[in-house]
């Protein structure tokens, strides 16, 4: 019995060390380096992280990133609203799918693949100048823009909105919107009295985790936007890679700030998730 | 009260009901009782106006409802999977249609106290459907439907996901409710014994259409098909010839005995005829000496279901079941020569 058990946590010790290698190390090394400024403990990495231009890139990140987690919500919120309306079953399990694998479509890939089509010299852009003698930059797009940048977001946030919704949207029964009807209520007093109540804890959870998401996205955004949107994300890859200024100080203070905002929006998520459970099976309830 | 007319849904080729027409009278208890799949919750929908009938007309009150909403028919309808409302309390569950309807604070807490008590909970008027028992939940959910006074109560199978226990005492207590609050009351159900027991009238289906509607003793005694027969409760098919016909009953002979028979609904005998009687297994008397009218039988089998004894008998070529209380079935053994007669049932109430 012991050494069955013994051998298979045995198992577990190579994932162990290599947490430990390569998420813990790195981890502990970033909360030192962002108190010393290489010979002492200092907060002032922290100050300056918190001045000009940094506080400016965590007011613009986290713009970006409220309107990106918005569009994901309302956009996967329409989606799984009308997937789960629609009694295609081929269709919820194929939007499923793509979803899922549209979710993890991010970073390097997905930017060049919006580059190659909605770039300077994409596809889409250069067909759209044939045919209406129009270049899409004179029309105000240019995809190394907030604009640009919220579009590509899109494309992965709002099927991963999809994917996290899913389960509470399906959770809402046909018989609870008749059953409104029958009482004498309109389809508007069954989605404020029902189904928004129903939803809320998930969609408050998924919408952080959206947020969460579309804040420490590195490789996307710095494949479209490049220098042209301060973004968090890019200034700490510009401290520590050097290409500009390097100090790794400030950028593990950049870095440490981030996870700060990640912790509090997994923290959300998370107490979304326990709440949407028991209030769902119930309990004795609000007087 | 309620008045259905013609009634008919297609889903695509499939016709789920077809030419369905009732009429419920003030204060009435009836019961759509059919097999799964022949069309009971298809019709209690369209009454609802859940579903759109494909033909036929929907009176209510005397008032045309067929294309009226839902929301505009003011029926209490309880679902089978009760759709309790997950995010409130039974309470809540229970003012919903008062708040819909903009009730005054005030009334919608007499009203709602007032159900609960009649309903017998009281005590769990705060808690969530979800820490409700299946039996708490039924009545929140019947309490819902008759919060606001519907002229109509409209019930698919109200008890069919209790345990058989809870099912006995919520369907006296359904009976009671329905008595004490006088509202017309349709309710679908495949289980006979509930629809026996809680019906003024009874309406049997299959595929779609009405087999037969008729008072409980009606449909049990005097059923006007051989679907009818088979389908509540065990029956005794004989084969007997039509002797004489008199203007409510007639003379058949069964195996050379003769007896006087209701002449059945929706059929017309005549002298000559061959026809086929149905006896329930408790109209059936066993004796071990001969009576006048009985014929000889055979005891094949016995078998035991406490209260009664059911007594498996062959005459002749006729297989008969006959049920005999417990308490006077120890004189009868397997192979033992008996004697059996029908009991004829009465002849129908008028109507
Ligand atoms: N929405 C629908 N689309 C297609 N066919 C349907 C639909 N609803 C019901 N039917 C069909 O209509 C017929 C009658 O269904 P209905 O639900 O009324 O039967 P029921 O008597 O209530 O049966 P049960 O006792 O199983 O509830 C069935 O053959 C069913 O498959
Ligand atoms: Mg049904």
């Amino acid at each position: 019995m012991k050494s069955k058990s013994m051998l298979s946590l045995s198992i577990f010790i190579p994932i162990f060390a290599f947490v430990a290698l390569f998420a813990i190390y790195p981890a502990i090394g970033m909360v030192i380096g962002s108190f010393s400024n290489g010979s002492h403990a200092t907060l002032a990495n922290y100050k300056s992280a918190l001045q000009g231009q940094y506080l400016s890139a965590f007011a613009t990140t986290s713009l970006l990133s409220l309107e990106g987690a918005l569009i994901g919500i309302v956009g996967g919120g329409l989606v799984t609203w009308a997937l789960t309306r629609s009694r295609l079953t081929w269709l919820q399990s194929t939007l499923t799918a793509v979803s899922s694998v549209m979710a993890n479509f991010a970073g390097l890939p997905l930017a060049v693949a919006f580059m190659a089509t909605l770039g300077t010299s994409g596809f889409v852009t250069i067909v759209f100048e044939f045919l209406f003698g129009k270049n899409l930059t004179d029309l105000g797009f240019n995809l190394a823009s907030a604009t640009g940048l919220m579009i590509v977001y899109a494309t992965f946030l709002v099927p991963l909105a999809v994917i996290l919704l899913l389960p509470a949207v399906h959770s809402i029964r046909s018989e609870w919107e008749e059953a409104v009807y029958t009482l004498g209520g309109s389809i508007w007093r069954y989605i404020r009295a029902v189904v928004l109540p129903i939803l809320t804890p998930s969609l408050v959870g998924t919408f952080a985790l959206l947020f969460a998401n579309a804040f420490s996205s590195y490789v996307t955004a710095y494949a479209i936007a490049g220098g042209s949107i301060n973004l968090i994300p890019i200034q700490i890859g510009y401290l520590i890679d050097g290409n500009v200024t390097m100090n790794l100080g400030l950028g593990d203070a950049l870095a440490m700030l981030e996870m700060v905002v990640l912790g509090l929006a997994v923290v959300v998520f998370l107490a979304m998730q326990r709440i949407a459970g028991p209030n769902k099976r119930g309990g004795e309830g609000r007087a | 009260m309620l008045s259905v007319t013609n009634l008919s849904k297609h889903f695509g080729t499939h016709t789920a009901v077809s030419d369905f027409s009732l009429d419920v009278g003030e204060s009435e208890f009836v019961t759509l009782l059919g097999p799964s799949g022949s069309g009971k919750t298809t019709v209690l929908r369209m009454i609802a106006g859940l579903l759109e009938p494909s033909a036929g007309q929907i009176h209510i009150a005397s008032q045309d409802v067929t294309s009226l909403p839902p929301q505009h028919r003011n029926i209490g309808l309880v679902f089978q999977s009760y759709a309790l409302f997950p995010n409130m309390t039974a309470w809540d569950n229970i003012a919903f249609p008062l708040r819909i309807r903009r009730w005054r604070a005030e009334a919608i807490r007499k009203r709602v106290d007032s159900l609960l008590e009649l309903v017998g909970l009281s005590h769990r008027a705060r808690f969530h459907p979800d820490s409700l028992s299946g039996g708490e939940r039924q009545r929140t959910a019947l309490a819902r439907a008759l919060a606001f006074h519907p002229p109509l109560l409209l019930l698919d199978e109200p008890l069919s996901a209790l345990d058989a226990k809870v099912r006995q005492g919520l369907r006296s207590f359904l009976k009671d409710v329905q008595r004490t609050t006088g509202v017309t009351t349709l309710m679908v159900t495949h289980d006979q014994e509930e629809a026996l027991e809680l019906s003024d009238r009874v309406v049997v289906m299959n595929a779609g259409r009405i087999e037969q509607v008729g008072t409980p003793a009606d449909i049990y005694y005097r059923p006007a098909s051989t679907f009818t027969a088979h389908f509540i409760g065990r029956v005794n098919a004989l084969q007997a010839t039509v002797r004489a016909v008199s203007s409510d009953s007639v003379v058949v002979d069964w195996n050379g005995v003769l007896m006087e028979w209701p002449h059945p609904v929706n059929q017309s005998w005549s002298a000559g005829d061959t026809v086929t009687l149905f006896a329930r297994p408790e109209s059936v008397q066993v004796s071990p000496t001969q009576n006048p009218g009985q014929i000889p039988a055979r005891v094949t089998h016995l078998s035991f279901s406490g209260a009664l004894t059911n007594v498996h008998l062959r005459a002749g070529d006729t297989e008969i079941v006959a049920d005999i209380l417990s308490s006077q079935a120890g004189w009868l053994t397997n192979g033992a020569e008996v004697y059996v007669n029908m009991i004829p049932p009465k002849r129908a109430e008028s109507q």
